[in-house]
């Protein structure tokens, strides 16, 4: 199965909010969708669930496009969107039921897959609940369960850890990796926590456009030796965020510990240090990255 | 190549020309490498399996969709009735219960009270035709086998349906006590007044949150009927009022109601993010 998305682009007024975007995904594993709060990221993937037409371009499933296939491609699709609505009034398995109508299982299939996804995102003890007595929390576990009904081929997931904490976010994080060995993932985020472990591919995005995609190790290899660190005197932080880039600060009772990132020693206090991806999104993005 | 160049005439050639001698040199090796023209079945077959892959003709994909979404859709109203809140069938029930009371006192004009109630379950029933949307669900719902849009389409079917029975089960109550309003003149005014009402609803309901919409009307709707019952000389007009203009009426409270609908299920929301609007322009 390859997903193929060629030279996309979307345009909303005078703003491109996506611009020649081209990139494949092939079979199962996860696909990560990094960048910042803006980049086009929720853009991208309506047009993936054909929600939203392209200004221009094609996505297409083994070479058909997805807009003539309709029923056909939407029946092998899970989406959890970014906004999150639920009828307040319904329980947690009334609302998956319904859901499952409107994803075309029987009854009895029903019954069996909302069983089985409350139990994948640990809200069995709370299927008869009414989901307006539900945490922000619950709610994005519950988003997750009805994407995963129809058992999809295609799964994506728009900022699904908002408002988990961290316990479900390790849990969530699990799930992604064991749910990527069979089927194709794509994860948009703009938190790091949510990629490390678990991706197959980085697919980089700011201001509408590709900027990089590669295994995480490779992305991570390119930026050896571009990673140091530091410590730091309160003073003089102001003039170090000034002439580099720094990725992140630690505070203990010893002091401050910068990571900066350079192609050369800053520093002469600097040592060199392996990179990880809160790195990766201040070399690409010129931002701290919210992990 | 070279060789015949420098032989025969002085002709001058271009460097994609050759002649017939040049061409005999050539050919006895060209004969090593024999292009096999495909047989018959074999390009039949290749034109069969490329085909799966080419897009139906405009027209033929719209008649076998109209007529699986046909199908599809009274399958979804079987499934939406049940759906519906249980308070939406209440108030209908109790709509219907007070126009019976009402008609049994004698003081008021039976026409009037119906023609007052026809339209009111159809605008309360617009609350679930857009819950969908109101609620913030409509983003998960397009990406379903059954469309958003086929949903509000189905609501809509049930809550006119039922709406439609309303205006009769009332005329039948009503009509039990006074008797004078089972005519098709009667008739007619009450469903052209429901289509001219149905369109008008839908109409602002696409256009702002279910609730507001309902609210609006509702408000609009009873300040009517406050200005009506004040005027004899309206009630007169509606009274005498000639089949031939309600058939007017009625055919342009059916065209609005029918291009609102087409406009729901064709285009439907717009949803503003970070300052733009977008269009969930599904099809």
């Amino acid at each position: 199965m390859i997903l193929t998305i060629d030279n996309v682009s979307k345009k909303y007024k005078d703003k491109w909010v996506v611009e020649s975007f081209s990139l494949e995904l092939s079979n199962q594993g996860v696909y990560g969708l990094l960048g910042p709060n803006g980049a086009g990221k929720t853009t991208l993937l309506r047009m993936l669930v054909d929600i939203s037409e392209p200004t221009s371009g094609q996505i297409k499933l083994d070479g058909k496009p997805i807009q003539h296939m309709g029923e056909q491609y939407r029946s092998i699709l899970g989406y959890m969107p970014q906004r999150l609505g639920f009828y307040n009034r319904f329980s947690a398995s009334k609302f998956l039921m319904y859901m499952c109508s409107l994803k075309g299982l029987s009854g009895s299939q029903a019954k069996v897959r909302v069983q089985e996804t409350l139990a994948l995102v640990g809200l069995e003890n709370k299927a008869r609940d009414k989901i307006g007595t539900f945490s922000g929390g619950m709610k994005q576990r519950l988003g997750i369960a009805q994407a995963l009904l129809n058992d999809p081929q295609i799964l994506i997931l728009d900022e699904p850890t908002v408002g988990l904490d961290p316990k479900e976010r390790i849990r969530f994080r699990n799930m992604i990796g064991e749910l990527g060995r069979e089927r194709l993932v794509l994860l948009s985020t703009h938190i790091i926590s949510d990629l490390e472990f678990s991706c197959k591919r980085l697919i980089l995005m700011n201001e509408g456009k590709l900027i990089l995609h590669d295994t995480p190790k490779a992305i991570m290899t390119s930026m050896q030796d571009r990673v140091w660190k530091a410590p730091i005197l309160e003073s003089e932080l102001t003039e170090l965020n000034a002439r580099f880039k720094v990725s992140s600060l630690s505070y203990s009772p010893e002091g401050i510990t910068a990571r900066i990132l350079s192609k050369e020693k800053p520093i002469p206090e600097a040592v060199p240090e392996s990179p990880r991806l809160e790195d990766v999104y201040m070399h690409f993005f010129g931002e701290e990255a919210e992990s | 190549m070279k060789n015949q160049h420098t032989n025969g005439t002085n002709k001058a050639h271009s460097e994609t020309e050759i002649d017939i001698d040049e061409y005999s040199e050539i050919a006895s090796h060209l004969n090593q490498y024999p292009v096999e023209f495909p047989s018959e079945a074999e390009i039949n077959r290749t034109i069969l399996e490329l085909s799966a892959y080419m897009p139906e003709p405009e027209g033929a994909k719209q008649k076998w969709a109209s007529r699986s979404l046909t199908q599809e859709l009274f399958q979804v109203v079987r499934g939406e009735m049940v759906i519906f809140h249980k308070s939406y069938w209440l108030a209908c029930a109790v709509l219907l219960l007070l126009g019976f009371w009402l008609g049994r006192q004698h003081s008021m004009d039976s026409t009037l009270i119906v023609l007052f109630l026809v339209p009111i379950p159809f605008v309360l029933g617009l609350l679930e035709v857009f819950k969908g949307r109101d609620s913030g669900l409509m983003e998960m719902e397009l990406t379903c086998k059954i469309t958003a849009q086929q949903l509000m389409l189905a609501r809509l079917i049930v809550v006119l349906s039922g709406n439609i029975v309303f205006v009769f089960l009332l005329m039948l109550l009503v009509s039990n006590e006074t008797g004078d309003l089972l005519t098709w003149k009667s008739a007619g005014l009450l469903y052209t007044q429901l289509l001219i009402s149905a369109g008008t609803s839908l109409w602002l309901a696409m256009r702002v949150r279910g609730g507001t919409a309902v609210s609006l009307f509702l408000i609009f709707w009873f300040a009517l009927v406050q200005f009506v019952l004040t005027l004899k000389e309206v009630k007169a007009f509606i009274e005498t009022i000639q089949p031939s203009w309600l058939a007017v009426i009625a055919f342009v409270g059916a065209g609005l109601l029918i291009r609102q609908t087409y406009q729901m299920v064709r285009k439907y929301t717009s949803q503003t993010e970070r300052g733009y609007s977008f269009d969930t322009d599904h099809r």
